[in-house]
């Protein structure tokens, strides 16, 4: 019984310690925010048309998003699958966006837009540190979007500052991923609930 | 040799910190701030097209004594529909170009005039595709330059101040190259039409606006 215990244990400590070291891979990471069901249908005014029109990188430093870092030596690091953040992040609330329910195209704005959106990335991290029985996954976003509506020349700008915190026992590739889009659908739903469509226009609900 | 109670709590304490293990630790937080949330109302409530016709306090005052005497017309030219007026750095353009001699406007009267019949047309943001109310104003202006066919325009790609220099420079002769191609459609010969882009460098209106910035997002035709 007690070399049954003993095995067990081992077994377990030696894949914990040696079995997660890193090799210097990339972990590519999936941007797909995915808005509540619930809330899909809670804006059924929001026919407004959106042009995407550019994002920018304006992160300090612009290669990948961060570093896991394994119990037992080694690095692994985090990029979003086609490492542009910027098209990836765009692309994301595009797809957020048209899952509330709204017009997107993204970098046309030949139909006649109501909303032209653009945006820039202040900061965009995901770090997993590995310690003894866990994995600390986190990751920070910032996000300055810049609305304006084409009938009246007016702007709405917001600064979204997202992040997000987990500890797992057994890290995945997934767990970040999940954790990523987590925070952007969070951030994403800000931009919903801070603003309001009036005639095709978008302002702030709190002026 | 250990008693059973002892080999018991032994082992539920292993379980016990393998459970805490496994989930004691799992929790998600996350959070998202709004941070400089504004509203900046637009310059004015009428459409952006609408906007191109405004002329900035600059345009009507200085540049004119210095054009040359080829264009008179582009300080009073009788376009309607969206340009009622040039930008000065066009004027300052022209002067760089002396190449009027004093008898031109005696030999070619009718020149000046066909150059003032070619009206700017505008682009979407971030856009070199032909809208549809540019086609209407280029199909205006094929006719003009099919009529002289000795005479080469040259078309100005520009864009608004938003984005790097080098972003714009390639999109304003993007937007030259449409503009070319539809006017090639159109029938005009190739041969006739020259392209640059001057990108943001050349704006014509300096506010910081996204009437002024439609303004500013256009292909200008002139002779070279």
């Amino acid at each position: 019984m007690r070399q049954t215990f003993a095995l067990f244990f081992g077994w377990i400590g030696l894949v914990t310690l040696v079995g997660c070291a890193g090799t210097g891979e990339v972990i590519p990471l999936q941007l797909h925010p995915a808005p509540p069901g619930a809330e899909k249908m809670a804006k059924p005014a929001a026919a407004i048309r959106v042009a995407l029109a550019s994002f920018e990188d304006g992160r300090t430093y612009h290669t990948g998003l961060g570093v896991r870092t394994h119990l037992w030596g080694g690095v692994s690091y985090f990029d979003v699958a086609g490492g542009n953040p910027a098209d990836a992040v765009a692309q994301a609330l595009a797809d957020y966006l048209t899952a509330k329910g709204w017009q997107v195209t993204k970098r046309g704005v030949s139909d006649n837009p109501d909303v032209v959106l653009t945006g820039k990335i202040l900061d965009f991290s995901v770090h997993a540190k590995s310690r003894v029985g866990f994995t600390e996954v986190t990751t920070k976003t910032k996000l300055a979007l810049q609305a304006q509506n084409v009938a009246d020349g007016s702007t709405i700008r917001m600064t979204l500052n997202g992040s997000g915190a987990d500890d797992v026992f057994w890290f995945e590739p997934e767990d970040a991923q999940a954790l990523v889009n987590d925070v952007l659908t969070d951030s994403f739903g800000k931009l919903i609930q801070d603003t309001t469509v009036e005639n095709k226009q978008l302002r702030l609900k709190s002026p | 040799m250990e008693a059973p109670w002892q080999q018991h709590s032994r082992t539920l304490g292993l379980w016990l910190i393998v459970l805490t293990t496994v989930f004691g630790c799992t929790g998600r937080r996350i959070t998202t701030a709004v941070e400089d949330q504004t509203f900046q109302p637009g310059p004015s409530p009428v459409p952006v097209v609408e906007a191109a016709k405004v002329v900035p306090p600059t345009a009507v005052v200085p540049e004119p004594p210095k054009e040359e005497p080829g264009e008179p017309a582009r300080v009073e030219e009788p376009k309607i529909e969206v340009l009622p007026t040039k930008p000065p750095v066009e004027e300052v353009r022209v002067e760089e170009q002396p190449v009027a001699p004093a008898h031109q406007p005696a030999v070619q009267p009718v020149q000046p005039a066909a150059v003032s019949e070619l009206s700017d047309i505008f682009f979407d943001f971030d856009q070199y595709a032909i809208r549809g109310d540019a086609r209407s104003g280029l199909e205006a202006n094929a006719g003009p330059i099919k009529s002289q066919p000795h005479r080469t325009i040259l078309i100005e790609g520009h864009c608004d101040e938003r984005g790097t220099s080098a972003y714009n420079l390639v999109l304003g002769e993007r937007r030259a190259q449409a503009t070319k191609q539809y006017l090639r459609d159109l029938g005009v010969p190739s041969s006739q039409i020259q392209i640059t882009s001057y990108g943001k460098e050349r704006p014509f209106c300096a506010e910081h606006s996204e009437s002024c910035w439609q303004s500013n997002r256009r292909a200008h035709f002139r002779h070279p």
